[in-house]
């Protein structure tokens, strides 16, 4: 009778036990699922952050930007570019295509006129007509130099420069 | 009949420590998770106001040099007059931003919701304040010093949330 009872305490406590190992493994598994989840978004914005990077070392570069000046294009250039499309090939940019799109002061009809035009938003810098692009886009300042009542001054609007990756093609 | 008593005492006792246990285990869950900073310092927020700072308005306070924001923002904290449209330099600053804001982030097809505001450094309300949207999930941010004189400084905080993928 006492040895049933025993028994019965044993198989009890057992119970109890496996019951709480398997909490703890729910627990620890839902843990490991959300840190999984947050690990991947820091993925994902480190990832941005660094295509933000080399958008800052493009805007840098002395034949696009203004002078020491953070995240500007210098407007004049990128017509001249966009006109003469003279450094369109792929030893001098390192990357797939070059997009800038004047945002403010926003057009009245919303669509995009390629540049050089009158009212023009959009000048299309470089394109080296890859397919499998990713493109990141950041804002900008977009200034140029004008003359209005006797005084050249730096006029600056705000842009959105685009710059298209070309992705890694998976091996057939 | 006192030792069954001892026992189910002790039952109770190891039952109760159990679920001390799996409380505290959960209660450090939760805080771990909770603490967590909700605001992230954003390269693209910093692209975004840098770029409003240097947009040139066609407000001049001292003619004919055309102020940009950023010179707009120094002079609303003097109070003084766009001489070339004879309007407050304030009432110009707040009516271009709440024009501009909603045009720039339209082009952000992700953007949820956004605010921008410009107040004194040493306390006080914001002078500006121009928001939309509710935000849910991780706000993104970007915060600059305006220097407006030597006790003067002014911060401009832009901070924005993108939607939620499900």
């Amino acid at each position: 009778m006492v040895s049933n009872k025993a028994q019965f305490r044993i198989q009890q406590m057992a119970f109890m036990i496996v019951a709480v190992f398997f909490f703890f493994i729910l627990v620890g598994v839902a843990y490991i699922s959300y840190q999984y989840k947050t690990i991947q978004q820091s993925y994902q914005e480190l990832q941005k952050e660094e295509a933000m990077r080399s958008l800052q070392i493009l805007t840098n570069m002395p034949e696009i930007g203004c002078s020491q000046e953070y995240m500007c294009i210098d407007e004049d250039k990128i017509y001249a570019l966009a006109v003469k499309k003279g450094y369109g090939n792929a030893y001098f940019w390192p990357i797939a295509s070059i997009r800038v799109y004047k945002i403010y002061p926003a057009f009245e009809n919303q669509n995009i006129i390629d540049c050089p035009a009158p009212n023009c938003n959009y000048y299309n810098v470089y394109d080296s007509g890859q397919k499998n692009v990713q493109e990141y886009a950041t804002y900008v300042s977009l200034c140029k130099k004008v003359r209005e009542g006797g005084y050249t001054f730096e006029r600056c609007e705000i842009g959105k420069l685009s710059v298209g990756v070309k992705l890694n093609e998976k091996a057939e | 009949m006192k030792k069954l008593n001892k026992r189910a005492q002790s039952e109770i006792a190891g039952f109760v420590l159990i679920v001390a246990i799996v409380l505290i285990g959960l209660m450090v869950f939760l805080v771990l998770s909770l603490k967590k900073t909700n605001e992230i310092q954003n390269v693209e927020a910093e692209n975004m106001l840098s770029s409003i700072l240097k947009y040139t308005t066609e407000c001049s306070t001292q003619p004919p040099i055309m102020n940009n924001i950023e010179d707009l923002i120094i002079e609303c904290n003097k109070n003084s007059i766009c001489i070339n449209t004879n309007e407050g330099s304030c009432e110009y600053l707040q009516k271009i931003l709440n024009k501009m804001l909603p045009d720039l982030t339209r082009t952000d097809q992700m953007l949820s919701a956004y605010q921008l505001s410009i107040s004194p450094k040493i306390g006080g309300n914001p002078n500006i304040l121009i928001k939309s949207g509710n935000c849910t999930g991780t706000v993104y941010m970007t915060q600059k010093l305006v220097k407006a004189g030597v006790a003067e400084d002014i911060v401009l905080k832009l901070s924005f949330c993108y939607k939620t993928s499900s």
